[in-house]
């Protein structure tokens, strides 16, 4: 079976999608409010595990592109476009909130 | 066919083309460098045997006379540092990314390619010196187009890869820039533009000091 994703978007109007409902696995409490997603959540799969490796790869890019077998200005491009989307997702949550 | 194997096929095209038209998704820097330098060289030699020359940012043409080996062996070097400094200087303006020499001298050095296989052609034994005839026939008004001639096959041959060759270089040229400088859309475009045709100017007037064409 295909993993689950997290939705952040609405499908009906495109807008950001807040948590409502948290449970307990263990014994099923249930705590209701409304809680943004944390940016990082906001972002695709593939980006996440690209910020995870960079972590993992103690920020460097080039020991990145070796373990992705792309080039260096691939990954420096990649990460740039990701600083651009948490930037449009950090704008977007204040336009929210205002 | 299952699906898996179908996306694999297309994982495998999309690879496959990206090697053809941006190698440098995969390859950039000192290495992207070392390999663009050796192949510059190579196609200078066979330039050499070819009696051929590389003279210009975007030309070939072929000679009745050698010229001398290190005129044939510096074109391509002068012509790739040239265009990387225009590039270089085109980038660090329009790009908001921190662009790197080593990037865009290595990928501009790989982008140049494509001429190998020209060069590789001018060697290949009367292909040259059957298409000058009939190039320099048509220029003398003397042609003479009675059907099938090798000296015809040679010279469009001569043409078609020439043509190619320079159209698949042009699209690796600019993919090298956008990659390297992290730059798209229309200011990447003419400041590409700008970059190939001053290149090709001061190219020409380099050559022509140097080896007085």
């Amino acid at each position: 079976m295909a993993q689950k994703t997290l939705p952040t978007i609405c499908p009906s109007c495109q807008g950001i999608l807040k948590v409502q409902r948290l449970t307990c696995t263990s014994c099923g409490t249930s705590v209701e409010g409304s809680y943004n997603l944390p940016i990082l959540g906001q972002l695709s799969g593939d980006d996440q595990d690209f910020i995870l490796k960079l972590i993992r790869a103690s920020g460097s890019l080039k020991e990145l592109a070796g373990l992705y077998g792309i080039s260096y200005p691939t990954v420096r491009n990649r990460l740039d476009s990701l600083i651009e989307k948490i930037a449009l997702i950090k704008e977007k949550i204040e336009k929210q909130e205002d | 066919m299952t699906a898996a194997s179908t996306e694999s096929d297309a994982k495998r095209d999309k690879t496959l083309s990206r090697w053809l038209f941006n190698p440098f998704y995969y390859l950039a820097g000192v290495k992207a460098m070392a390999i663009g330098i050796v192949i510059i060289l190579i196609s200078g030699v066979l330039a050499f045997f070819g009696n051929s020359r590389f003279d210009g940012l975007l030309d070939f043409h072929t000679a009745p006379v050698r010229s001398p080996f290190w005129h044939c062996l510096s074109d391509g070097i002068i012509s790739w540092l040239l265009l990387s400094t225009l590039l270089l200087v085109a980038g660090k303006i329009i790009s908001k990314s921190s662009v790197r020499v080593i990037d865009v001298f290595g990928t501009q050095a790989l982008a140049r390619a494509p001429y190998l296989f020209l060069a590789l052609a001018s060697v290949i034994p009367g292909v040259a010196s059957r298409a000058l005839r009939f190039g320099m026939s048509i220029a003398a008004n003397q042609a003479v187009f009675d059907g099938f001639s090798m000296d015809i096959l040679a010279f469009s041959f001569i043409i078609i890869i020439t043509i190619a060759m320079t159209i698949w270089m042009i699209i690796l040229m600019y993919r090298a820039f956008a990659v390297s400088c992290n730059v798209s859309g229309s200011r990447a475009i003419s400041a590409f533009i700008v970059s190939l045709l001053i290149g090709e100017l001061v190219s020409k007037i380099i050559l022509f000091q140097l080896s007085g064409l």
